[in-house]
């Protein structure tokens, strides 16, 4: 089991000596200048494996703690953790958002219903080049998305394509900066949440308790399970399910009014034609819901890594217009970083 | 006489001693080179052994983490000016087990941050891609092979999650170098070895056609990152192949060895690093 130190970056911060915050938070994590450092005798965690995978899609097959594996630093020659091979926790993508413009996306669903491969894939696309008009410009979590990745390549040894499914039992993000050819950038950090959480929401829990990032949230993906569509049962369950977790996520404390919302339905190269005519008017219904709870939804079938996994993934774009497009503000190439007035999306008072 | 300290980056096996090597023979002839040696009463001991290798297309031993040698001379630049240059020949172990384990030695971070100029090594020939599974079977269809579940051989060439993509390492690289740990803005030079077996391509279009994040990552952040793509071949071809080193053998050293610009055009051996410290 992984432990971890909280250190502070200002020399001045009490922190160290008596446990307090130079800055006065109460609880010494919320401040921005405040980091976690793991410790130093820390043992990796294991990444249980399963060959079982229903889908490519599936989340399942892999579970990762996503807890850097930490080698045993020899004696005498001090190291320092580097970094990027962890999605970051919301203090971490905290630096991020104050220091430029980003998009806080909450991708939510439920448990292996394809969020994790919604967005490594989405950070997969840049791998042969630009996407869609827009080219990678960096992350701060690019060793945190080639281990969520390399189940679907050749090294894994595999012969079905997979991703590995975040255990983490915090609030995570993944980073993804872009540029586009006309010099603007954007900052993506996307939520990197167990389902589990989700299904906590969907029987009851507070959204503030669950899932405290929604409230942080510039945009919500709703990623509901094409798999699970394929028969009327399966439909009526999981759309019952995905209005239950909207209602809760627009509970107060979850996301603000007006949120951009995408209902993006996953695995949608398994529905048949008649299926989708039947999914699309679910999805109407819940769209409906959507504005009714005060969000300003959109929808799409997306099929990022086809279970035929010749074909090439359908959706992706849409995906990537939809969070590209969304009215947060963009930056300059040149911004460098904001000192004042930037955004620290875990302080109550941020928006 | 000023002090300017470059540093060399690179996962094992992508040429960093073979171009201290070729570096050491060049300023030391003076031929192909803009670098002039100032002194020649500085310690070479283990340049000269790396650099007689070269000259009889010998391989370089591979450089152990425990080994703290390098390339250490007074030098005289193009306006006059002497410098003393130190390049400190750092295993490739060293950097793989930063990328992989994601602990840095401080010594080397301070190092990072102080440095004047850097270069960071990739192997032309030894590129891994590591695609992904739907693109392999794409192209087994393409070869009207349809059983490919069955065909455990051609999905079993790496070792189970042993494999990064060399991509992700170079851009990883960048990443640490060029602006995690960057106090201050200074040059990248990307020096693609074993240029040799590249053809008709010049340095920028290969890392384009090969390293696309990476590419995007130099594209997107010029104002960040200054980097500059060589092609470099320090042994002009290949020690392992028998007829192609007996050839080499007849030639000269530096005769057959060659550094490429990013657009192709032939430059001086030891441009990567004049362009890197800013001395041109």
């Amino acid at each position: 089991m992984t432990t971890a130190t909280l250190e502070c970056a200002q020399a001045s911060c009490p922190l160290r000596i008596d446990g307090t915050c130079l800055d006065g938070f109460a609880d010494p994590t919320d401040c921005p200048n405040t980091e976690e450092h793991p410790d130093v005798t820390a043992a990796d965690e294991s990444i249980e494996d399963d060959d079982d995978a229903p889908t490519s899609e599936d989340e399942s097959d892999v579970l990762l703690v996503d807890e850097h594996p930490i080698a045993p630093r020899p004696t005498g020659n001090p190291t320092s953790y580097i970094g990027g091979d962890q999605a970051l926790s919301m203090s971490e993508a905290g630096e991020i958002t104050a220091s430029r413009p980003s998009t806080v996306v909450l991708v939510a669903g439920d448990y292996g219903s394809g969020k994790t491969t919604l967005v490594v894939e989405l950070w997969a696309q840049f791998l042969s080049g630009a996407f869609h008009g827009w080219q990678f410009a960096g992350s701060r979590t690019l060793a945190a998305f080639d281990r969520r990745h390399s189940p679907s390549r050749l090294s894994s040894g595999r012969t079905r394509a997979t991703t590995e499914r975040t255990r983490d039992d915090d609030m995570r993000l993944l980073h993804l900066e872009l540029a586009s050819d006309s010099g603007l950038r954007k900052s993506l950090l996307f939520s990197d949440v167990k389902g589990e959480f989700f299904g906590d929401l969907v029987h009851g829990q507070s959204v503030t308790e669950s899932v405290p990032i929604a409230e942080r949230a510039d945009l919500c993906i709703l990623v509901v399970d094409g798999q699970r569509l394929t028969d009327p049962a399966g439909r009526a369950g999981t759309f019952w399910r995905s209005r239950l977790l909207l209602g809760a996520l627009t509970d107060p404390g979850g996301l603000r009014p007006g949120t951009r919302l995408l209902l993006l339905v996953s695995k949608s190269d398994l529905l048949t034609s008649a299926v989708r005519s039947e999914v699309e008017e679910a999805i109407d219904a819940l769209s409906r819901f959507a504005t009714e709870r005060g969000l300003d939804p959109h929808a799409v079938l997306v099929s990022a890594r086809p279970d035929d996994s010749e074909e090439d993934p359908q959706g992706l774009e849409l995906v990537m217009d939809w969070v590209t497009l969304a009215e947060t503000a963009t930056a300059p190439e040149d911004l460098g970083t904001v000192a004042a007035g930037g955004r620290y999306f875990w302080r109550a008072s941020a928006g | 006489m000023t002090s300017s300290r470059m540093l060399f980056a690179g996962v094992p096996h992508t040429g960093k001693s073979s171009f201290l090597a070729l570096l050491n023979l060049g300023i030391s002839l003076g031929t192909r080179v803009s670098l002039t040696l100032g002194s020649f009463s500085d310690d070479r001991e283990y340049l000269n052994t790396l650099t007689a290798k070269l000259v009889s297309c010998e391989p370089a031993d591979r450089t152990h983490v425990s080994q703290n040698a390098g390339l250490n001379l007074s030098l005289r630049i193009a306006d006059g000016q002497d410098i003393s240059l130190a390049i400190p020949d750092l295993s490739g172990e060293t950097w793989r087990d930063v990328l992989s384990e994601r602990v840095c030695a401080d010594s080397l971070i301070d190092d990072i941050e102080e440095t004047d100029g850097i270069c960071i090594f990739l192997h032309a020939g030894d590129f891994t891609t590591d695609p992904t599974i739907a693109d392999v079977r794409r192209g087994a269809s393409a070869l009207g092979d349809q059983d490919l579940d069955a065909d455990q051989d051609a999905l079993q060439i790496y070792q189970d999650g042993a494999a990064r993509s060399s991509q992700i390492d170079l851009v990883d690289l960048l990443q640490v170098l060029g602006d995690q740990y960057a106090a201050r803005s200074r040059r990248i030079a990307l020096v693609i070895s074993a240029f040799d077996v590249v053809r008709n391509q010049s340095p920028e279009h290969w890392l384009t056609q090969n390293a696309p994040l990476a590419a995007q990552y130099l594209h997107s952040n010029q104002g960040k990152v200054t980097a500059r793509v060589y092609g470099l071949s320090a042994q002009g071809g290949r020690f392992d192949d028998k007829g192609e080193l007996s050839d080499l053998r007849k030639q000269d050293p530096l005769t057959r060895a060659f550094v490429l610009d990013h657009d192709g055009t032939a430059v001086d051996i030891d441009a990567p690093i004049v362009w890197a410290l800013g001395i041109a």
